[in-house]
């Protein structure tokens, strides 16, 4: 037995030994290594000892259940939004108004800068993955949903491929796997703000004065800690704002914040009249960053010769948002809306009820676009990790993997010239050939012609760059079939669980005998199959919007999700209207 | 079909993450949601004006 009769856990003691003998040996690494001050040395004891704290709950479990339930002391105190009381019915136009509420609050948010931060130098380290991974660079939603997004990776991952023995079955072992991903998220939102503030959001000179003046050598750190705890607060309070959405709105703050994210993207791709760069006037070479401006402003501003030798080009194919970007998110849009509708139905006939007719719709998209969020937020963490390798003052210094080619370099932002690449992007090693492609400029003109277009190149040659293309395109498909699978396994989607669930409805396959096993098997024909089919099918089509490339850096994958989270959201809409005429059906949607 | 819910058991997915609001424990700290709002917009409101107050 792993609890004893009062709830209190057993523990196994002497594991306290060895973890306490490793902070030690960290703690006097750091010492020896940084010479730090009295007041680092506070905040890295605290630091220490809360990550061995928790190492030590989770090592010293007794029991023969999974290591994470010596976590609960900790995880079953974490703070959580109130629930809706008992059956209590929140009504419609409440629940719209706390999403408006919520979505309000989030826009605001993202527009307020954050206090102390120096304006001038800084790196978006999301960069290209900024639409997917919601917030804005240097505000206070500067982290976005990218820890919560993590933290959820980590946990299905492990799951799935049972490193963390749960049966998401048992609502024991739910409210574990609920209570560590929450706990891991706060861990993400530290692992993410830390490194930011070294050589990416530093702060203002200004305020780093004023804090030597009160409190004299601590000017720096002091001013370091102030950013820190404004982005960490920050993403702490999106992901309040996400449960509050979950649990009295309608949908999930997650996917309200992305959707958000990405249409403003659009819109702003397509009718944003200011120039691209801000702080030069409006000329052909900084024309209006909009697609719909852009294209008027060069009808008026290029005569017909121009027009022959390159203004085509400028405005059908060349950055800022160009013609075939905005085709391209049409395209993205309607065969996302066209795949999310596909469907294989089994027919379905009630046991008792004679004449009840149903049917159990098998999607294409079976998987959802789960597997492709999951894949963009681990390639997210590829290129902001590689980044911080390459430029973080720190880390750049680790052995092997510390500012290597191989790993990722970046360009020095002061010598960028090429329009669209900015210091985030990736220029060799994995980082690049893991990188997303964002539009038909940045990989099929250099290979029409290397010469003119080899800004985008960055030295690497014509088999190089196919060779990324293709890199790129195969990791999505096959990342997002393996993200498929785990899906299907941690959400009891698989045909066993989904047989079970059809016979416990009392439903049936009309001319087959009435068994659970018969019903897997029949399922069985179709499951395993449409899940890698649509794994597959997802990430290609993630990947090929990429490639042609959609307005305002909002992403293939940006509007691929955008289009599923509304398809979604239309349909909770639909069934919240439905439950508000008829009562009775609250009952069958367990609201 | 109502059955077919109940067995899911308060299993809420959304753009990717496995959520199980159903299964948090009683003994968690409880933050009613316009305490939620409230701190979102104290915060913005205070860091909005140490920015304007000290212009960095």
């Amino acid at each position: 037995m792993a609890e004893t009769e009062d709830g209190e856990i057993e523990r196994n003691y002497v594991v306290a030994l060895p973890l306490a003998i490793v902070a030690v040996f960290i703690f006097a690494v750091y010492y020896l290594s940084v010479k730090p001050s009295l007041f680092m040395i506070a905040l890295m004891g605290i630091t220490i000892f809360v990550s061995f704290g928790l190492m030590f709950l989770g090592l010293s479990y007794k029991g023969e259940k999974s290591k994470l339930y010596g976590l609960k002391p900790v995880i079953d105190r974490l703070p959580a939004v109130t629930k809706p009381k008992g059956k209590e019915h929140v009504h419609f136009k409440w629940k719209i108004i706390w999403t408006a509420a919520a979505l309000l609050l989030y826009f605001a948010l993202t527009n307020i800068m954050i206090f102390g931060l120096n304006t001038t130098n800084q790196i978006d380290l999301f960069s290209s993955y900024r639409a997917i991974m919601a917030g804005a660079q240097g505000t206070l939603m500067q982290l976005g949903i990218g820890p919560i997004v993590t933290g959820s990776i980590i946990m299905q991952l492990f799951t799935g491929a049972k490193i963390i023995d749960l049966d998401l079955e048992k609502d024991e072992d739910k409210a574990i796997f609920q209570g560590v991903q929450k706990l891991l998220v706060v861990v993400m939102i530290f692992v993410e703000a830390v490194p930011q503030v070294y050589g990416f959001l530093t702060p203002d000179s200004g305020l780093i004065a004023t804090l030597n003046n009160h409190y004299p050598g601590l000017g720096l750190q002091l001013a370091d800690i102030i950013i820190i705890a404004q982005i960490g607060f920050g993403a702490y309070i999106v992901f309040l704002l996400d449960e509050v959405v979950s649990k009295w709105g309608i949908g999930s703050g997650v996917s309200l914040f992305i959707a958000a994210g990405v249409s403003q993207a659009i819109f702003n791709g397509t009718f944003n009249w200011l120039p691209a760069s801000t702080t030069q006037s409006l000329s052909i070479s900084n024309p209006p960053a909009g697609t719909i401006p852009k294209t008027i402003y060069a009808f008026q501003h290029i005569n017909a010769s121009q027009m022959a030798s390159g203004g085509m080009s400028f405005i059908f194919i060349r950055y800022p948002n160009p013609i075939i970007y905005l085709l391209g998110t049409i395209a993205v849009f309607f065969a996302v809306a066209y795949a999310e509708s596909t469907r294989i139905e089994l027919p379905l006939s009630h046991v008792t009820a004679r004449g009840a007719r149903g049917r159990y719709p098998i999607k294409l998209l079976y998987a959802s676009n789960i597997p492709v969020i999951l894949m963009a937020a681990l390639l997210a963490n590829v290129s902001m990790f590689s980044l911080l390798l390459w430029n973080n003052p720190s880390l750049m210094h680790l052995p092997l993997i510390g500012h290597q080619w191989w790993v990722g370099s970046y360009p020095n932002p002061n010598n960028i010239t090429t329009p669209g690449v900015t210091a985030s992007t990736p220029t060799s090693g994995i980082a690049f050939y893991l990188s997303a492609v964002n539009g038909v400029e940045t990989w099929l003109l250099p290979i029409i012609n290397p010469g003119l277009y080899s800004g985008y190149l960055f030295g690497h040659s014509y088999y190089q760059n196919i060779a990324h293309v293709l890199i790129y395109f195969i990791a999505m498909v096959v990342g997002s079939i393996i993200f498929a699978k785990f899906w299907i396994e941690t959400t009891n989607m698989g045909p066993e669980d989904v047989a079970k669930q059809i016979e416990s409805s009392g439903m049936q396959i009309p001319g087959f005998r009435r068994d659970p096993r018969i019903l897997r098997k029949v399922l069985e024909r179709y499951i395993p199959a449409i899940t890698i089919i649509s794994g597959a099918a997802v990430g290609a089509l993630a990947a090929i919007a990429n490639l042609i490339g959609t307005v305002g850096n909002a992403s293939g994958t940006g509007v691929l999700l955008t289009v599923g989270i509304i398809i979604q959201f239309y349909e909770a809409i639909g069934q919240e209207q439905l439950i508000e005429m008829h009562p009775v059906l609250r009952g069958f949607f367990g609201g | 079909m109502a059955k077919k819910d109940k067995s899911e058991g308060g299993f809420q997915s959304a753009a990717g993450l496995i959520r199980y609001f159903d299964a948090e424990e009683e003994s968690a700290i409880h933050i009613d949601p316009r305490i939620v709002l409230a701190m979102g917009v104290i915060f913005g409101v205070i860091i909005a004006m140490l920015s304007w107050r000290y212009g960095f």
